[in-house]
């Protein structure tokens, strides 16, 4: 009963059950609900037992027997059971009736077929003088919907009724659950009765919303109203306006009101608001901003995943402003002084503190200040990338803003799984609600998509390029608090920063610098994917200092570039035999070249500055290497545009491109292969510098760009939309405010509008030279951005932000599909919404496993679903019909031979079914096809016998039924 | 559908589990440790959902609160009373608030049977526990809401034995109905024999 297995025992507990004293009969009943299953042998032995129990004269043993056998219910006993149950319908005492109702359900679940021959005494049911079966059965027909809603659209007017007269909650819960259920699928199929439903139902769930004191309805009548899909019916509309609104104010009031589980649940139904009904939920931004607050974790997911949905450009910067606040240490926090306006938050803010203190003290003793669990961190962070990313950047108005704020991201980075210690790595197994934490994503630093983040303004905002390349400049260089102080994280945005800065070198504010951070002692140790990301960074950086051909080819820029060269080669060496295949082909391939180019330098003398000759810098340091990494400007890419690349004609890859490789390699030992001196540069040059005519097959499509999360076309941009109360003091940290500052102040110079900057706080005119600030080129649109609309709602810069670029005629709804594929890709949930589909229409006969086995069912299921939802229109139409029948002739005997009559034809039918569910549900590896074919042939085989059989039975139903009723 | 009820004391240790489906029993142990660590971290102030455990939350997620009606469990609920947890797993077809108040019913009822009701009458009377259970849930699916008829049904079914001191006083005359039967099932002093 606790958890162990008792499997051994279960002979003796069928002796228990049988045993005549009530008292032990209910510890055998017990033990048996406990403890037997499926599979349990001695189950079969159980049917005459239950039989004789469930025919006791005496109450109690009769709901014994009845929740006996919704607990260990088979196929087989099901169908032997059913008369008997059928018969407890109708018995005197309405506890048993709504029992019986009940586990009539659980047979229909074992074996569906029940559910033709009963429906009709269910639907009896609905009459019932007794509230509680009238209730039990509304939830029956409830379970029953969700299934097929189609079978019970006839219930209709009969459910209406009692939608709008029962005094019960409970069950005007259920009704409601109904509609929702039943619309969400009748909503997909487009019924006829669709639009008079909605109509006829609108008023009195209005009704009950404006009227009922009852929380629980309430919210249940919201959320039908929602996620039944009434509301996105009727929107448009001024009733469903008026509707909605009323939703929205009423569940504000679930947020105002001071319980949380009540501000849970008005989250969770607001979130499913927001998709349809945005701009309403919007209004009330204020207090859904506090929960993002609240003390309990739960109701900030929520929150968080709201407000996902929520933002707008208006509110991003004070949504994520919050969020990063959040992120801070509890020490820095402590210390920080806020402004004004922050009064109210701010002590929200500590009493969070003490709240995650207290929990963390509470549990861990002497743990220093264990502050939010990191799983929720790094998923705050995702969210927010998510909030900013979302569209193409459509909310995003300052992407300077944006910058400072992945770069202090980057500084809260909590500590990779893996390197966390035991306690952490508890925490975030705990509460990782939000699916991305499969084992492999959660090894998954969020530096990695910090880094994407980056990468992707860097090269699509080119107004910020610079601005973005510096930043990048400073996590190589791995400033001090660039990165958090203990834990690790955050470390995989190196890679991307490193991208930047080889792509971009030219922008490089210190480019020796920033050679020497690549270049680090400790750059080795990265991880070897970000290594091989640093190995081609590094001969971009080192073209970039070298390859000026205007220079003077002095002896202290010989002496210099010599040292550089050496250097490199000196850190490519131990690469060169790395374990790991990447980082090796790399690292073997720029040390040759690096060598080739020392032997050049060391080769060309260099010009006296009173020397009459003149010697030009060797043109593998001018030419050849820059020309590796000059030429095209890099463009975002759609992710699936270089599959659609068409494939030239005669292009067979097969084919070896030279069939004498071979004899070449052979010979090329022999021969001395210092190649690459300067005269062969020529077709070299040729080949890989000049432009070829722009052609959009031609743009290079594995460039390191993961578009992921452009979405599409469109930008915006803006800047100084601060009108929120967040002050950007609140969550950005000093020096990056410091940055800010400056760079406005220097932005600012030239405007006539404002005050020039002449007093300039102490400590920051030092820096003013060293970092130059790149000027905004505003007018400049890149060739790339032909789909712009421009967004000037109030005074905004026009920020050109690059789509993706794709084939010419590679757009429309082929766009949209990959954009999507792209959006679910780069979110890292898996598999999110596809489990979400097949479960919908559910057609699961057993209860619903608990996780593990139920996806295998669910394939298997799903592949006799189709089959099933066949079966169950023959089968509703045969209800009908045995129906009609019933209700023209009351007598029971003529019934009998009717039903006889009308059963025939879907007899087979039945059979087959059944057959078909028992393998299914048994075996579940088995393929839905041969399933099939064995029932057909089965069936076909067995057909006579079976009727002979099956006319019996029905005989013995009838009595049984006729024996009930004389009870 | 409700998925399963569990009850179980501050320590973790299980009082009464009730699945609705038939899963195995290592599993169970599993989930009821996670639901266990779950629960067992949060401040009393904390609204009553839990995340799901990771053993629940493998198929569905957040977002399937939106799209399914499906029969994947979604919502965990709890309860903190004194020294034990009730814990009600659900699908999304189960009212989340309703719940809450189905196990204040619960509550309500066994207390009203044991007067006064104590982890310890819950360990020495687990039938009555379970009998209580099953007058209000059948099958996942919950069939009576109201308090007086779940007292008097368990009542009637003539099992409720009164607290350990005072049974040798009323022996088997605490349940009418027991004693009424007491000449077909010689029953009812089956306490005594303890």
């Amino acid at each position: 009963m606790f958890g162990h297995d008792m499997s051994w025992a279960s002979f003796n507990v069928l002796e228990v059950m049988s045993s005549p004293k009530f008292m032990q009969k209910r510890v055998g009943y017990l033990a048996a609900t406990q403890t037997f299953t499926l599979d349990t042998d001695v189950l079969m032995l159980t049917t005459n037992l239950l039989k004789k129990d469930l025919g006791s004269r005496y109450p109690p043993e009769i709901s014994l027997a009845i929740n006996g056998v919704s607990h260990i219910v088979s196929p087989s006993l099901a169908r032997d059971l059913s008369p008997d149950l059928l018969s407890k319908l109708s018995h005197t005492s309405p506890l048993i009736r709504k029992k019986a109702v009940l586990v009539l359900y659980k047979c229909f679940l074992q074996s569906p077929e029940l559910l033709r021959t009963s429906w009709p005494r269910l639907r009896e049911c609905l009459n019932d003088e007794d509230g509680s079966v009238v209730s039990a059965t509304v939830n029956v027909v409830c379970e029953l919907a969700r299934r097929n809603p189609k079978n019970y659209l006839p219930l209709a007017p009969q459910l209406f009724r009692l939608l709008t007269e029962t005094p019960n909650n409970w069950m005007t819960i259920k009704l409601i659950k109904l509609v929702r259920t039943s619309s969400q699928i009748l909503f997909a199929t487009l019924t006829p009765l669709e639009p008079r439903l909605i109509k006829k139902l609108t008023p009195p769930i209005t009704n009950l919303i404006r009227t009922t004191p009852a929380m629980s309805l309430l919210y249940e009548c919201i959320n039908g109203l929602i996620s039944g899909g009434l509301l996105a019916g009727i929107q448009g509309t001024d009733e469903g306006e008026d509707l909605a609104s009323v939703c929205v104010t009423k569940l504000r009031g679930f947020l105002v009101i001071g319980d949380s589980n009540l501000k849970y649940v008005g989250l969770l139904a607001l979130t499913k608001l927001v998709a349809t009904h945005a701009h309403l939920v919007a209004e009330h931004q204020d207090v859904i901003l506090d929960c993002i607050d609240d003390t309990d974790i739960s109701i900030r997911y929520r929150a968080l995943e709201l407000v996902v949905g929520m933002v707008n450009s208006d509110s991003l910067p004070e949504v994520v402003g919050r969020l990063i606040r959040q992120l801070k240490p509890a020490a820095n926090r402590g210390e920080e002084e806020y402004v004004e306006l922050e009064g109210a938050a701010d002590e929200s803010e500590e009493e969070d503190m003490e709240e995650d203190v207290m929990r963390g003290g509470k549990r861990k003793g002497q743990l220093v200040l264990l502050e939010l669990p990191e799983a929720y961190k790094r998923t705050v962070i995702k969210r927010i990338i998510e909030m900013c990313s979302r569209d193409l950047y459509v909310n995003v108005g300052d992407f300077e803003w944006y910058l400072d704020v992945l770069v202090q991201l980057v500084r809260y980075a909590p500590p990779v799984s893996s390197l966390a210690d035991g306690e952490l790595q508890d925490d975030s197994e705990d509460f990782d609600e939000d699916e991305d934490d499969t084992e492999a994503e959660k090894e998954k630093d969020v530096g990695e998509e910090i880094g994407r983040e980056l990468r992707n303004v860097a090269i699509r905002v080119r107004s910020v390029r610079a601005e973005a390349v510096r930043y990048a400049e400073m996590l190589i260089g791995r400033h001090d608090g660039m990165f958090p102080a203990a834990g690790g994280g955050g470390k995989r945005v190196l890679g991307a920063a490193a991208w930047i800065a080889g792509e971009f070198s030219s922008l490089l504010t210190d480019s020796q610098e920033a050679l020497n951070s690549l270049l680090h002692s400790s750059s080795p140790l990265l991880p070897p994917d970000i290594l091989a990301i640093y190995i081609q960074a590094i001969p971009k950086v080192y073209a970039a200092i070298t390859g000026s051909e205007n220079t003077p080819w002095t002896p202290a820029r010989k002496s210099t570039v010599t040292l550089l060269t050496t250097r490199v080669i000196t850190f490519f060496e131990p690469l060169a035999i790395s374990p790991n295949l990447e980082v090796q082909e790399r690292a073997v391939e720029f040390l040759e070249l690096f060598r080739l180019a020392s032997e050049a330098i060391a080769s060309t003398p260099a010009s006296m500055p009173d020397a009459e000759e003149e010697y030009d810098p060797p043109l593998i340091l001018t030419q050849a290497i820059p020309a590796m990494f000059i030429g095209q400007e890099l463009n975002p890419v759609a992710p699936r545009a270089q599959r659609k690349v068409p494939l030239p004609e005669g292009l067979d890859l097969d084919e070896p491109i030279n069939p004498n490789l071979q004899q070449l390699l052979r010979e090329a030992e022999y021969t001395d292969s210092t190649l690459g001196t300067d005269e062969e540069d020529d077709g070299f040059r040729e080949w890989y510098y000049q432009k070829p005519i722009p052609k959009a097959s031609n743009t290079p499509a594995s460039l390191g760009v993961d578009s992921a999360s452009a979405k599409a076309f469109g930008n915006s941009s803006g800047s100084g939309s601060y009108q929120g109360a967040m002050k950007e003091e609140d969550y950005l940290d000093a020096d990056i405010l410091e940055r800010r500052k400056r760079d406005r102040r220097e932005r600012n110079k030239d405007d006539p509008f404002y005050i020039g900057a002449s007093v300039v706080g102490e400590g920051e005119e030092i820096d003013l030279d060293s970092i130059p600030v790149m000027k905004l080129d505003l007018g400049d649109v890149p060739p790339a951005t032909s789909h712009q609309k421009a967004q000037t709602k109030r005074r905004r810069e026009r920020v050109a932000i690059a789509a993706d670029e794709g084939i010419a005629g590679d757009d429309g709804e082929d766009f949209v599909g990959e954009v999507e594929a792209a959006k679910k890709k780069g979110r890292g949930r898996k598999g999110l919404l596809q489990v979400d589909s097949s479960g919908l229409m559910g057609y699961s006969l057993d209860g619903d496993g608990e996780g593990e086995g139920k996806k295998k069912e669910e394939e298997a299921i799903k592949a006799a679903r189709e089959q099933v939802e066949k079966y169950r229109k023959e089968m509703e139409l045969a209800t009908e019909r045995v129906k009609a029948r019933n209700s023209l002739e009351i007598p029971k005997v003529k019934v009998k031979k009717v039903k006889e009559g009308g059963e025939k034809k879907v007899k087979k039918v039945k059979k087959d079914k059944g057959k078909e569910k028992e393998g299914t549900e048994k075996k579940k590896k088995k393929k839905d096809t041969e399933v099939e074919g064995g029932a057909e042939g089965g069936s076909k085989g067995r057909a006579d016998e079976g009727k002979k059989k099956k006319k019996k039975k029905v005989k013995k139903d009838e009595t049984g039924a006729e024996a009930g009723v004389e009870v | 559908m409700i998925n399963a009820v569990l009850v179980f004391n501050n320590n973790g240790q299980p009082r009464l589990t009730k699945f609705y489906s038939q899963i195995d029993v290592s599993l169970q142990q599993k989930l009821l440790t996670q639901i266990f660590s779950l629960v067992s971290n949060r401040p009393a102030s904390a609204c009553n959902f839990l995340p799901l455990p990771p053993l629940l939350a493998g198929s569905s997620s957040s977002t399937s609160w939106n799209t399914s009606a499906g029969d994947e469990p979604t919502t965990l609920l709890y309860r903190h009373y004194a020294t034990l947890y009730f814990i009600v797993i659900s699908d999304s077809l189960e009212s989340p608030l309703g719940l809450l108040d189905l196990i204040q019913v619960f509550v309500q009822a066994l207390d009203a049977l044991f007067e006064n009701v104590c982890e310890l009458d819950l360990i020495f009377n687990f039938e009555t526990l379970h009998a209580t259970l099953e007058e209000m849930i059948i099958g996942g699916c919950v069939v009576e809401t109201d308090l007086g008829k779940i007292v008097k049904a368990v009542r009637d079914a003539g099992k409720v034995a009164k607290r350990p001191k005072e049974r040798s006083v009323g022996g088997g005359g605490g349940s009418g109905m027991g004693m009424g039967r007491g000449g077909f099932m010689s029953g009812g002093d089956v306490w005594t024999g303890r």
